[in-house]
């Protein structure tokens, strides 16, 4: 009998692929590629419209769906797959490195021109792979040198991006935006790591109120059958448990990360005050309708920066459009408030000695500021008649004001929220049930506590509008009153 | 066992001694175990699996046309986003930037009606200087020559004064400009009371004549529009101070010359609120395929082949290409909508770019055990079994430099992050009382607060103020000892505690943050700083555990060749000893720890015994599996 066991070895390494199966793969790669680039050369034309330097031209970006340009495509991700899995099979190889850049260059022409950010990736990465069979031409010492020279660079633009948030030295400014920038923004490692500071802060909602125009009105009538001046439809992003659709709240968070991107302020020192007072005096003119509260916690007044005024609340505008279609209804307006979820303090949160307390999601704790009302717009020369969304009055009274909901006297009830599953009405009733005994410790006298009480046990309504009733007792509830349409509601639509 | 006498994946053969001595040299290209990266590799893939699966929920929401943040903006954002850094060096007396502009906020009218004066100034530089000669003499003027309240009352007049013009011909306005500025005895005095200002006042004949001509064309360029015309000269009046001027002047002057670009410009000041023209830089330079395909089903299929990688790459199967498009992908969608991002997608990124560069698959892979599987094919065929390579690859993954490199980098990135993280919370004053732990663990939106028992607990905490405040002051202290301590301390004999501290607060922050897939992200980059040793006995199988196995065979018989070689390739705990003999007419496995002779199937015995198979031998079970599994190891 022979024992086989595995010797101890001398190091040599596993013969490597012979080079002409290299090549082969990275001819493929590159005939599969440059057919497409051929073609690219003489069908692409390029549209230099004013300002198009700016990134303002009109040019669509949409692949276009001609079987010409799908078939562009993917020879190009075919060619440009076969020249890489070449460069895998002996990375040591310069010419398999030669043969990608190659490839990779004529991926760049080989793609549509609307594909421009595909072509920009080719591009670059045709460069990196010339460094690279350039790289593994030179001598050991030289490339010892340059893997140090690029660690020294890699880690000096992490540098900058570590310190580039305000208050930021001059240096790392400069060296960000002149030097690192392309590189750090292209591979994406460009954060600052700056988790949770200076201060963790309260999170942000968006509350829309879309108002909807029956297309034929003797089908649903106006005012509707409850009443209402219209019909509406109230979304709050995100809400748990609805957007908290897998196991780990992946999809919660990407929703509250977009939501919290219409926090980012604008800077007050670029604003005169003179500007500053003309948000003042036209919110002063509806003073008689929303009269300015006395809220300790959070200024009353924060408009976003420029840039997303410009561009992010639109777009979510038109999302939450597109999002909301509802069959025989067309939109009239859309309605956004960011909301700010004020976190609990400390002192807040603890029950009191009569065992009253603060519920983390209590009513008075969402500061809602109106973004504006949106109305729908299409232009003639649009070629697809999309519907988009305008700011209806950009010099809207209530823009970027809030509209808070307040305690209306010092009397709270435990455990009430805005959401009626997520109230706990056995707290609440405990306590109504304590105060209707003569504990008035919360300034609810004994028979408006028997009052509520014999209003939740009633039966005449349904649950949702007796929470309602209690809820409205308690708070005054501008933003509902803004939107001219409860957001407890919902919805009225049929 | 590793294999460390090889020197055949250090980082250079030719590089000289004094350079391998150096420290530098140590710290970064010595050849070590890849292991770790090979482990980071599957923990990266698992979590990245999770990760983009859920963009299933969601694709069309968050990477469709009509996202939140939709393809059009997307574009826009790309080819338009400013940069501008400020100017390297001084120059006195030069100006720069650019005007200020009314705030499209708060005065949203007075911005476009500034923004359509300066789109529809005259475009050739000689009509501008003569349309405008009243505007850029004022502007020009220095202060201590025109005082700002004259500069004021010389623009706002040209405003008062066009309302009691004739809209007739210039020679009867010219006229009757004149009678506004010397009304005739026995006329009425004009509706409006014009006060003369103090250019007009001081003015000879001859310089009125001009100053009105000068007033009269600058009232044609800002257009028959009167409220426009209010606002633009209003806005202007209001500017102070030389340098503003100057800057306005020198904005005037210098736009460009079609009114098409004119337009454009002033399209880019309404979207970015900056010149283009001062920028250092427009536009990210980034890559989506969420930016060009837009349709739901093509969408859904590019999402699943993207899958289909990440499930590639975590096996470690055709490592070095499934890595590179992982890598690519990954930031296809994290290009595609900087607004959905949150920390979970940088350290995503982190970690993909430095398992690209530590060529991950040379460890715990498929690829591993492909090397292996040819590695045993090579030596069945050798003859007398002898062959270096081979043994080399079948003794274990040979130290890299690639490796250390992969690691190394982590490691840096690593403190990097927990530096700037621990670092930029000593601004806040919250960090300082202790506050923001409670802010952090009651976040409603974060924090399992939703839940009555979280809620009730947290109370029942803080009820106790001295506890809670305890608690929140062992918190923040521990947050900063790890975060500002690890990238100090993680490089001394207390690296075991830092670590686990690490692990430690990302488990927190995972649980009570609710943030579970950057915890273990987080935990998977921490993973650079174990030894590969505890990684290899601890995590995966120390090589001689398990059952064991004698497999009898016969190298001389060929068709024998792929099973022995397979089982070879699998056997990475070394339990089978390998008994080649010309009289065994098949292969079988022999189980040495059992008391009673089996004769059970080879890949029975294999799955049931071999440790790497026996954890996937449900695989083994499935009927149609199993056919598939035995074609694979040339089993009949």
């Amino acid at each position: 009998m022979k024992e086989y066991v595995p010797i101890p070895h001398s190091g040599d390494e596993e013969p490597e692929i012979p080079p002409n199966i290299i090549y082969r793969w990275g001819i493929i790669g590159f005939g599969l590629t440059i057919i497409p680039a051929i073609v690219g050369l003489i069908q692409d034309k390029v549209v230099i419209t004013a300002g198009s330097k700016w990134g303002l031209g009109l040019q669509s970006y949409e692949s276009p769906g001609d079987f010409l340009s799908i078939l562009r495509i993917f020879m190009v991700a075919i060619g440009s797959t076969c020249a890489g899995c070449a460069i895998s099979m002996r990375p040591k190889l310069p010419m398999a490195w030669l043969l990608g850049a190659i490839t990779f260059a004529s991926s760049a022409c080989g793609m549509p021109i609307e594909w421009d950010s595909f072509r920009l990736f080719f591009r670059v990465m045709s460069f990196v792979f010339l460094g690279f069979s350039v790289y593994f031409y030179l001598s050991p010492k030289v490339r010892f040198v340059l893997v140090s020279l690029w660690l020294a660079w890699h880690f000096a633009g992490i540098l900058s991006a570590v310190t580039n948030p305000p208050p930021s030295p001059w240096l790392s400014q400069q060296a960000w935006i002149r030097v690192f920038r392309p590189y750090l923004h292209f591979i994406y490692l460009n954060n600052a790591y700056q988790f949770y500071s200076p201060d963790p802060g309260p999170a942000s909602e968006l509350w829309s109120c879309i108002e909807y125009t029956p297309d034929d009105p003797s089908v649903h009538p106006v005012p509707t059958p409850e009443g209402d001046p219209g019909y509406f439809r109230w979304i709050k992003y995100p809400k748990r448990p609805e957007f908290y659709r897998d196991p780990l709240g992946q999809t919660y968070l990407r929703v509250l990360a977009l939501t919290e991107q219409a926090s980012q302020l604008g800077q007050q020192n670029s604003t005169t005050e003179w500007e500053q007072s003309l948000a003042t005096s036209r919110r002063n003119q509806v003073g008689g309708l929303f009269p300015m509260e006395n809220i300790p916690r959070t200024p009353q007044y924060q408009a976003p920066a420029t840039t997303f005024h410009n561009l992010l609340v639109p777009s979510y505008i038109e999302h939450i459009a597109f999002t909301n279609q509802v069959p025989g209804f067309t939109i009239k307006s859309i309605k956004l408030y960011r909301v700010k979820h004020m976190l609990p303090n400390f002192d807040e949160f603890v029950k009191d000695v009569h065992g009253n307390y603060v519920s983390p999601y209590d009513p008075s704790t969402y500061f809602p500021y109106f973004y504006g009302e949106f109305v729908p717009i299409s232009y003639e020369n649009d070629p697809n008649h999309e519907v988009h969304y305008h700011l209806k009055d950009a010099e809207d009274p209530m823009l970027y004001w809030l509209l808070p909901i307040v305690l209306k006297s010092n009397s709270r009830l435990n455990g009430l929220t805005m959401d009626q599953n997520q109230w706990n009405k056995n707290a609440s009733v405990s306590q109504l049930e304590k105060n209707s005994k003569g504990d008035d410790n919360k300034n609810i006298s004994s028979s408006e506590a028997r009052d509520i009480l014999s209003q939740l046990k009633s039966n005449d309504k349904d649950s949702s509008a007796r929470f309602r009733e209690i809820y409205h007792r308690y708070f005054t509830d501008y933003v509902s009153k803004h939107a001219k349409f409860d957001h407890l509601r919902g919805s009225n639509l049929p | 066992m590793i294999n460390n006498s090889s020197t055949s994946h250090q980082f250079e053969y030719g590089l000289g001694k004094s350079h391998q001595g150096s420290s530098w040299y140590r710290f970064w290209f010595k050849p070590t175990d890849p292991t770790v990266l090979g482990f980071i590799r599957i923990l990266t893939g698992m979590v990245m699996f999770y990760v983009h699966f859920a963009y299933y929920y969601d694709l069309q929401n968050l990477l469709g046309k009509h996202a939140w943040w939709s393809t059009d903006v997307a574009n826009l954002e790309r080819h338009g986003l400013p940069f501008v850094a400020e100017p390297l060096r001084f120059v006195p007396g030069q100006l720069y930037g650019y005007p200020r502009f009314p705030d499209k906020i708060l005065n949203p009218k007075t911005r476009e009606a500034l923004q359509w004066f300066y789109a529809n100034v005259p475009s050739s530089e000689k009509e501008r200087s003569f349309k405008l000669a009243y505007l850029f003499m004022l502007l020009e003027m220095p202060d201590k020559e025109l005082l700002y309240v004259q500069y004021k009352s010389n623009l706002e007049f040209v405003i008062n004064v066009a309302d009691l013009l004739p809209e007739k011909e210039d020679q009867e306005r010219h006229k009757a400009f004149k009678e506004i500025l010397h009304p005739a005895k026995g006329i009425a005095v004009p509706v409006h009371q014009v006060k003369i200002p103090s250019l007009f006042q001081n003015a000879s004949q001859v310089q009125e004549d001009i100053l009105i001509d000068q007033v009269l064309r600058f009232l044609e360029v800002l257009g028959p529009d009167s409220n426009r015309r209010d606002l633009i000269v209003f806005f202007l009046a209001a500017q102070m101070g030389d340098v503003s001027h100057q800057l306005i002047s020198k904005f005037i002057k210098e736009l460009p010359q079609s009114y098409e670009d004119r337009k454009a410009l002033m399209e880019y000041f309404d979207i970015w609120d900056t010149d283009p023209r001062i920028t250092n830089a427009i536009g990210r330079p980034i890559f989506s395929v969420w930016l060009h395909v837009t349709n739901p089903t093509a969408m859904f299929l590019v999402h699943t082949v993207f899958m289909i990688f990440v499930v590639l790459f975590t096996f470690g199967c055709w490592t070095r290409v499934s890595c590179f498009i992982v890598w690519f992908g990954a930031l296809n969608y994290i290009h595609r909508s900087q607004q959905m991002l949150f920390g979970i997608d940088t350290m995503q990124t982190v970690l993909m770019t430095y398992l690209l560069l530590g060529d991950c698959g040379q460890s715990l892979s498929i690829d591993r055990l492909r090397a292996r599987f040819r590695a045993s094919k090579a030596l069945l065929n050798s003859p007398q079994n002898k062959l270096p390579w081979a043994e080399a690859v079948l003794s274990g993954p040979s130290p890299s430099w690639t490796a250390n490199f992969g690691i190394r980098l982590f490691q840096i990135n690593f403190c990097f992050i927990y530096a700037s993280a621990g670092f930029s919370k000593l601004k806040g004053t919250t960090w300082w009382d202790h506050k923001a732990a409670w802010y952090t663990i009651s976040n409603p939106e974060f924090s399992p607060l939703n839940l009555k028992i979280y809620e009730d607990l947290l109370r029942l905490l803080v009820s106790e103020r001295w506890l809670g405040e305890f608690l929140f002051a062992a918190i923040t202290m521990f947050t900063f000892s790890v975060e500002i301590g690890f990238p100090f301390l993680v490089w001394t004999r207390l690296r075991p505690f830092w670590v686990m501290g690490s692990i430690l607060l990302h488990t927190g922050i995972s649980v009570i943050m609710g943030l579970t897939c950057f915890g273990l992200y987080m935990m998977a980059m921490v993973c650079s700083f174990l030894p590969a040793a505890l990684i290899r006995e601890k995590i995966t199988w120390k090589k001689g555990t398990g059952t064991r196995l004698r497999l009898n065979f016969n190298s001389e018989d060929k068709s024998q060749h792929r099973l022995v070689a397979m089982l070879q390739a699998f056997d990475i705990a070394n339990q089978i000893t390998w008994n080649d003999s010309s009289q065994h007419q098949s292969v079988s496995l022999q189980n040495l720890n059992a008391t009673t002779e089996s004769s059970k199937p080879v890949l029975k015995t294999a799955f049931d015994h071999l440790v790497l198979l026996k954890s996937v031998n449900l695989l083994y079970a499935i009927p149609f599996l199993s056919k598939g599994i035995e074609r694979i190891f040339g089993y009949r």
